[in-house]
């Protein structure tokens, strides 16, 4: 038989998710080292160490998912709270995992970039970048100022709504070339899946909008 | 003496039952463990039953009046009728079952006081109405409490935990507060014990049944109240604790599931009266006629045989 004291807070949870969103930050600062290398150099053993970091603070922002997850299935916070929270981990879990894919590509494919898309690339990689910065600090702030929640939610619809455009522009340009299909395929690939990153920073956008109003009564 | 295992068996099944009404939500959602919540309902009935427990001892000595083995009679066809409706899964009222019992025990004997069994009989009628209101007002006025805050969401989150165990632990005291007449009150009217001994032996025994046996039907109730959002369970239990303690402080038994109920609809009118369920309501209000009804039956046909033999 064993008493806990009902008044505790969640400490455990909340200084786990925070340890998440650092690794998960280390990702996609990897993320951008490991793509701005590709750009520069091409394949090559730089590129391939930086990849490694990458995966391995996915790999660990992942073991602290899954121990945040146990811990809120154990006890911790109201249901609905946890929820929110597991469907929130979730969403927010799959933005590194996109990164993963733009460097996985690269890792696999290793394709030569054309001269005239590197400019677009690194735009949509840092308009990426930005949403999910502006997400990683949204759900911060769900955590300790939900006002600011808001307003940031509204910054990723923006970020989301240019790297579309920008996506839709450079897939113009890239089948108005002159490459071979198959590379011009294999480069729209690549411009998806960085794309990826800010559908799912919107994904996880309106997943904090559903919080907030449940939240209003 | 032997006679009061009846009373203990009634407040055991009492315990046992009622508890879910005021701390299932929150074992039933994994909020609270099973162990905290029981020790902390047990210990707060306990406390209700002896220092508040002594107005409704009273009233059921104001209803009728009659020796240890009517009293015996109506505590065992109580918990009969108490059992019975558990089987139908229809909310369940102990109050309501004694009070139905004492009746039909005070026309055998000719001895029914009809002006306190008016004033038990509006504040059945009471019960749910004021659990009504009470929800109402304090869904709008904890709303807005909340939305003013603008809390995030681990403090939201906490703020409703601990109104959920605070409020928890005042519907324990009004339960023990109130419903221990309906345990011991038989008893104490027909001179057996005390009314000191009453809210004691009441309590512990309430406490017994909280211990022993209330977890599944924690899990049980519980989860009905979950399907509405933590808020709304908050402002349920904490309307149930307003309306049975102010009962208490009155001097009449009444049924914490009422109470409940009533709440729950007072919520159900707020948010969008159609999601009311009119089908479980009209079975709700069929268990409310019929328990009184129920253990009227009962104890007049045991002291009738009882006569006959």
């Amino acid at each position: 038989m064993s008493f806990t004291f009902p008044w505790r807070g969640s400490p455990n949870v909340k200084g786990r998710i925070l340890a998440y969103l650092e690794q998960a930050d280390l990702c996609l600062a990897r993320f951008r080292d490991a793509f701005t290398r590709y750009l520069a150099e091409g394949p090559g053993d730089a590129f391939d160490g930086l990849r490694a970091e990458s995966h391995r603070a996915e790999s660990a922002a992942d073991d602290l998912r899954r121990e945040i997850e146990q811990t809120l299935y154990e006890r911790e916070l109201l249901p609905e709270s946890r929820g929110d929270l597991l469907s929130l981990l979730e969403s927010v879990d799959h933005i590194p995992g996109a990164a993963q894919g733009v460097l996985n590509i690269l890792f696999l494919e290793r394709p030569a970039l054309p001269g005239f898309l590197v400019s677009h690339l690194s735009q949509l990689v840092e308009l990426n970048l930005e949403a999910y910065t502006a997400i990683n600090e949204a759900v911060r702030a769900l955590m300790e100022d939900p006002a600011r929640t808001r307003a940031l939610r509204n910054r990723v619809d923006e970020l989301e709504s240019r790297s579309d455009r920008l996506q839709q522009l450079a897939i113009r340009e890239l089948y108005t070339s002159e490459l071979e299909l198959a590379r011009k395929l294999q480069m729209k690939d690549v411009i998806r899946t960085i794309g990826a990153i800010s559908d799912r920073c919107e994904h996880t956008a309106d997943l904090l909008n559903i919080i907030a109003i449940k939240r209003r009564i | 003496m032997w006679r009061l295992f009846s009373a203990f068996f009634l407040g055991w099944s009492l315990g046992a039952n009622d508890a879910s009404n005021v701390f299932g939500t929150a074992v039933s959602s994994r909020m609270v463990r099973f162990w905290t919540a029981a020790l902390l309902c047990a210990g707060f009935a306990v406390l209700g039953a002896v220092l508040q427990g002594e107005e409704g001892l009273a009233t059921y000595a104001e209803l009728s009046s009659y020796g240890v083995s009517v009293a015996f009679v109506v505590a065992m066809t109580s918990a009969l009728t108490v059992t019975l409706m558990t089987l139908f899964k229809l909310p369940v009222s102990t109050s309501q079952a004694v009070v139905g019992a004492m009746i039909a025990a005070g026309l055998f004997a000719d001895g029914v006081q009809w002006g306190s069994l008016g004033k038990v009989v509006a504040c059945w009628v009471g019960t749910p109405l004021g659990a009504l209101v009470a929800a109402m007002v304090l869904y709008r006025l904890l709303g807005a409490l909340l939305n003013r805050l603008d809390l995030d969401l681990f403090a939201y989150d906490a703020f409703l935990r601990r109104g959920l165990i605070l409020a928890g632990c005042w519907g324990a005291y009004a339960l023990g507060a109130n419903n221990v007449a309906n345990v011991t009150g038989p008893f104490v009217a027909s001179g057996l014990i005390s009314p000191i001994m009453g809210v004691w032996l009441g309590g512990l025994a309430i406490a017994a049944g909280v211990l022993t046996y209330s977890y599944p039907v924690m899990m049980t109730v519980g989860k009905g109240i979950v399907s509405l959002n933590a808020f709304s369970a908050l402002v349920v239990v904490t309307a149930e604790a307003v309306t049975v303690h102010v009962y208490a402080a009155v001097g009449v038994p009444v049924s914490t599931s009422q109470a409940v109920v009533g709440a729950v609809l007072g919520i159900g009118l707020l948010r969008d009266a159609r999601t009311i369920n009119t089908r479980t309501l009209g079975n709700v209000a069929l268990g409310w006629l019929f328990t009184p009804a129920i253990a009227f039956a009962f104890t007049w046909a045991w002291l009738w045989i009882e006569r006959a033999v």
